[in-house]
C-alpha cells in the first residue's frame, strides 16, 4: 500500500521510499524515513496533490511522488 | 584590525535565518511565511556589545547539505567553503523548535562537518503557545554543542547566542555517533583516509558528502581518492545513511521535547479546512484577487485625486514663477509632468504591494500554490513556480531571482515566464487607458467595469506566461512533470513591521528607479518633441483660419502646436514607425510612447501626457493625462483619438510585450547568457503583437 491509498486521518508507519533518483533522496530528508509516522491528511479535487503530516509538520506532496512511499 | 569573526546562519527554509539575520544586524532584510524566500547569500558585520566586529552570512534555507538547486548550491557554498567560497568561523544551526525532529537533520549534517556549530532554538514563543515544553541542557549535552533558545521575531535570547557563538569559535565539533551497518562504518573510514591521509583522515562530513554524491562531483577529487573511492557509496549507502540519521534524531529527541497540551487539530489545520477545500479553497483564492484588483482600481481613487490635485499645485507655483519660454516649458511640461504622471500610480502600486506582502507573509501562498498546482502542473511545471510568477506581479526582476528553489530546466521555464505577469510598471498604463476611455462604463454586477478590464488585462498575462510554458515544455524544454515538494508553514498574522519594510522598499524602489528613468526621458522626449521647430506653412494656416471662423486664434495655435511636434524629431519616428503599428490602431503619436516605453513601460503614460499635451484644449501646464487623452482629436480634429478599441489594443499589447531592460539583464545573468534573453524579447514582443492585432479587430468588430 502506498501514501495515497491511506484512509484520511490514519495513522500510518513508513515502510519504504522506492526508487534510488534523487527525488526519493529528498523525500527521506525531509523525514519520511522507514519507520516514521506518517497521516494523509488531505487530497484535492482531482486527487493531486496530497497533503501529509510527517515528522510533526505538514508537507504537500504530488501523487505521482508520493506512490512511492509505501506504507503499512 | 582584527578580521572580523564570521558566522554563517544555516536553516531549513523558513526557520527564521533572516529574521535572526535581521535582529543581529539590524538589516532589514526580506522575512516572509513561505520557505524559499531567501536566495541569495547576504552580509552584514555587526559590533557585538563586548566591542568585537562579527560578520553574519544569510543563506537560502536548505534541508541537507546535498545541493540539489540553485538556491541549496549557494547555501552549501557558504557552509562549507567546498567549492571554493570562504569557510564561515562558526554556524549557527538555526532550529524550528515547533519541527524540531526534521531541524535537527541539518543540524546533524553540520556537526559532521567538524566545524563550531552553536544551534539556535528558534520560535520558542511558538512553542510556548502551543504548551511544547523543550529541555535545552538535556539537547545540548545530548548533541555535544551549545543550545541556546531565541525568538528572532522579538531579539530574544541573541546576547546569550553571541556569547555562545564567541565561546563556539576555534573549536571543534564531533557528531554524536550513528549506528551504521559494519561494511558502511568501513567505507566511511576509507573515505576518510583517501580524502585527507590515514594518519590525519577527513572529517566524517566531507567523506560523507562524497560517498552520497555522483561522479559529477567526484571528478574533481585527485585520482588516488577518486580510485578509492569508485567501489563506496552510492543511492543504497546515501539511503542507509539519511535513515541512521534519523534514528539519531529520534534517540537524541527522546525525552527533550514534551507536549504539554492536549493533542488535536491545530489553529492551521482548522484555517486550512476552509482556505485549501477542493472546491472553496479555489472559489476563495479567486475572489481575493478579485478583491485586489478591485480594491486597486476602485478604492484607490481619492488617494490619486490627492496626488494630482498636489503635483497640479506645483506645477501652477512653478508656471507662475519662471519666465515664458524654453526652460518653462521643459520644467513644467516635460520635468513636472512626467514625474507627476508616474506618482499618480504610487497609491495603486502601495495597495498592490500591501496585498502580496501581506499574503506571503501570512503562509497562505504555499496553499495558494498547493491549490494551484494542478494548473501548473497541466503546462508541466512545479507547483513551487507559483510563487515567482506571484512576486513578478509586483516585478519580474525578484520573480526571476526566486525561480532559484526550483530544480533544473523548470528553473529556466519558470524565469521565461515571470515577466508575463503584470507588473506594477504596467499597472499605470492600464490604469491610465482604462480611466481615459472607461470612466462612464456601468458597472457589471456591482464591480466597476474599469476593474474588470484590468483584471483581463492581468488574466492575458497569465494565459500568455501558461502558453508559453506549454511550448517550451513540449519543445526546446522538454522534461517529464517535476516532483512538488513543499513543506506548509503555520498561518501567522502578517506583521506589520515586516509588511511595511517591505512595501516601503518596493515603493521607493519604484520612485527611485523610475524616478529617474523619467527625469531622464522626460527631458529628451521634450527635446525630441520640442526640436527642430517648424512653423505652420501659410497657405495651411489660411485654410485653419478660414475653416475655424470664430475662434481662429485658438485653431491656428492647436495647428501649429501640432505641425510641430509632427514634424519635430519625434513625431518624424513616430511617422516612421506608423506601419508597423498601424495595423494595432496606433498612430504615430502613440508610437512615439511606444518607442520610449521600451526603456521603461511606465514611461508611456509620461509621454503621452506630453504627446497628447500638446495642442489639446486642456490648460496648460495640466497633468491630468486622462482628460488630455479623452479629449484628444486625430489629426484632422474629426473624430476621437483615442478611442476604447486602441486603448484595448494598447493594453493587451503592454500585458505581454517585453519591455524592460532591467528583466532582460536578470535572465540573461540567471540563464547564464544571452540566447534565452533575446529570445524572450523576440517572443514576447511577436506575441504582444499578434494580441494587440487580434484584441484591435474583435474590438473593431464589437463596435467599440
Ligand atoms: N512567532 C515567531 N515567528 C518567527 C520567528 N522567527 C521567524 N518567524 C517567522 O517565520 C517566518 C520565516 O522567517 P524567515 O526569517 O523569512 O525565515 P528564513 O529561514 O529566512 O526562510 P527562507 O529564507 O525561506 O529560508 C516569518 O513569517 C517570520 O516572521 C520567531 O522567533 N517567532
Ligand atoms: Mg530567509
Amino acid at each position: 500500500m502506498h501514501l495515497t491509498q491511506l484512509a484520511l486521518e490514519a495513522p500510518s508507519r513508513v515502510q519504504r521510499v522506492t526508487g534510488d533518483d534523487s527525488l526519493a533522496e529528498r523525500l527521506m530528508e525531509m523525514g519520511l524515513v522507514p519507520g516514521a509516522e506518517v497521516r494523509l491528511l488531505r487530497t484535492s479535487r482531482l486527487g493531486s496533490p496530497i497533503e501529509v503530516e510527517v515528522q510533526g509538520y505538514r508537507l504537500c506532496l504530488r501523487a505521482s511522488d508520493a506512490r512511492r512511499i509505501e506504507v503499512g | 584590525m582584527t578580521v572580523p569573526l564570521r558566522v554563517a546562519l544555516a536553516g531549513n527554509p523558513n526557520a527564521g535565518k533572516t529574521a535572526l539575520f535581521n535582529a543581529l544586524t539590524g538589516a532589514s532584510a526580506r522575512v516572509a511565511n513561505y520557505p524559499g524566500t531567501t536566495v541569495e547569500r547576504r552580509e552584514a558585520t555587526v559590533l557585538v556589545p563586548s566591542g568585537e566586529a562579527v560578520s553574519v552570512l544569510d543563506v537560502p534555507g536548505t534541508y541537507s547539505l546535498v545541493a540539489r538547486s540553485r538556491d541549496e548550491e549557494i547555501a552549501h557554498d557558504a557552509l562549507t567553503g567546498r567549492l571554493g567560497g570562504e569557510r564561515a568561523d562558526v554556524i549557527v544551526s538555526v532550529v524550528d523548535v515547533t519541527r524540531l525532529s526534521r531541524s535537527l537533520y541539518l543540524t546533524l549534517q553540520l556537526l559532521e562537518l567538524g566545524r563550531p556549530v552553536v544551534v539556535a532554538l528558534n520560535l520558542m514563543d511558538e512553542a510556548e503557545r502551543r504548551g511544547l515544553r523543550v529541555d535545552v541542557a538535556l539537547l545540548a549535552k545530548r548533541l555535544g554543542a551549545p543550545v541556546v533558545p531565541i525568538v528572532a521575531t522579538e531579539g530574544r535570547g541573541l546576547d546569550a547566542l553571541l556569547a555562545a557563538v564567541r565561546g563556539a569559535a576555534g573549536t571543534e565539533s564531533r557528531s554524536p555517533q550513528k549506528t551504521l551497518a559494519a561494511e558502511d562504518l568501513a567505507a566511511v573510514e576509507t573515505a576518510r583516509a583517501a580524502l585527507g591521509s590515514p594518519a590525519a583522515p577527513a572529517v566524517e562530513g566531507e567523506a560523507l558528502f562524497y560517498l552520497t554524491s555522483g561522479a559529477g562531483l567526484r571528478a574533481r577529487l585527485e585520482p588516488s581518492a577518486r580510485a578509492a573511492l569508485e567501489p563506496l557509496g552510492g543511492p543504497a549507502f546515501s539511503q542507509r545513511l539519511i535513515a541512521a540519521r534519523y534514528a539519531l534524531i529520534g534517540q537524541l529527541i527522546d525525552g527533550v521535547s514534551t507536549a504539554t497540551a492536549p493533542p488535536g487539530p491545530d489553529r492551521s489545520r482548522r484555517i486550512d479546512r476552509v482556505l485549501t477545500h477542493p472546491v472553496g479553497g479555489l472559489v476563495l483564492f479567486g475572489g481575493a484577487m478579485l478583491v485586489l484588483f478591485q480594491a486597486i482600481y476602485a478604492w484607490s481613487g481619492p488617494l490619486i485625486e490627492g496626488v494630482e490635485a498636489g503635483v497640479g499645485a506645483v506645477g501652477e507655483w512653478l508656471a507662475a514663477r519662471l519666465p515664458d519660454g524654453a526652460v518653462k516649458s521643459l520644467v513644467v511640461d516635460g520635468l513636472l509632468a512626467g514625474v507627476g504622471n508616474v506618482l499618480v500610480f504610487v497609491p495603486q502600486l502601495v495597495m498592490l504591494f500591501v496585498g502580496i506582502a501581506a499574503l506571503e507573509d501570512s503562509g497562505y501562498m504555499a496553499r495558494a500554490a498547493f491549490l494551484l498546482d494542478r494548473v501548473m502542473g497541466s503546462v508541466g511545471l512545479h507547483g513551487r513556480a507559483f510563487l515567482p510568477l506571484l512576486t513578478s506581479f509586483a516585478c519580474a526582476i525578484p520573480g526571476v531571482a526566486a525561480a532559484r528553489t526550483i530544480e533544473g530546466r523548470d528553473r529556466l521555464v519558470t524565469m521565461l515566464i515571470a515577466p508575463f505577469m503584470s507588473c506594477s510598471a504596467r499597472l499605470p498604463v492600464y490604469t491610465m487607458v482604462v480611466s481615459a476611455v472607461f470612466a462612464d462604463a456601468a458597472p457589471v454586477l456591482g464591480l466597476s467595469f474599469g476593474g474588470l478590464v484590468i483584471t483581463g488585462m492581468y488574466l492575458l498575462g497569465i494565459v500568455g506566461a501558461l502558453f508559453t510554458a506549454w511550448l517550451l515544455k513540449r519543445t526546446a524544454l522538454k522534461g517529464g512533470a517535476p516532483s512538488f515538494v513543499l513543506e506548509l508553514p503555520d498561518y501567522r498574522l502578517p506583521r506589520l513591521r515586516s509588511v511595511g519594510l517591505h512595501v516601503l522598499r518596493q515603493t521607493r524602489a519604484f520612485v527611485v528607479q523610475t524616478g529617474a528613468v523619467i527625469v531622464l526621458l522626460s527631458v529628451i522626449l521634450w527635446a525630441a518633441m520640442t526640436y527642430p521647430a517648424t512653423a505652420l506653412p501659410p497657405e495651411e494656416r489660411a485654410a485653419v483660419e478660414a475653416r475655424a471662423g470664430d475662434d481662429a486664434e485658438g485653431a491656428v495655435e492647436r495647428a501649429q502646436a501640432q505641425h510641430r511636434l509632427a514634424h519635430s524629431v519625434a513625431g518624424r519616428i513616430g511617422h516612421a514607425i506608423e506601419p508597423l503599428i498601424e495595423p494595432l490602431g496606433f498612430d504615430w503619436r502613440i508610437g512615439i510612447g511606444l518607442v520610449g516605453s521600451f526603456a521603461a513601460r511606465e514611461v508611456l503614460v509620461s509621454t503621452l501626457g506630453q504627446v497628447y499635451g500638446v495642442g489639446s484644449d486642456v490648460d496648460e501646464g495640466s497633468v491630468v493625462l486622462r482628460e488630455a487623452l479623452r479629449a484628444a482629436k486625430t489629426s484632422d480634429g474629426s473624430a476621437q483619438a483615442f478611442t476604447p478599441a486602441i486603448g484595448l489594443s494598447l493594453m493587451a499589447f503592454f500585458s505581454l510585450a517585453m519591455q524592460c531592460l532591467s528583466t532582460v539583464a536578470a535572465l540573461r545573468r540567471e540563464s547564464g547568457g544571452w540566447p534565452w534573453a533575446l529570445a524572450s524579447i523576440v517572443w514576447m514582443n511577436g506575441l504582444a503583437w499578434l494580441a494587440a492585432f487580434a484584441t484591435y479587430r474583435a474590438a473593431l468588430w464589437a463596435g467599440l
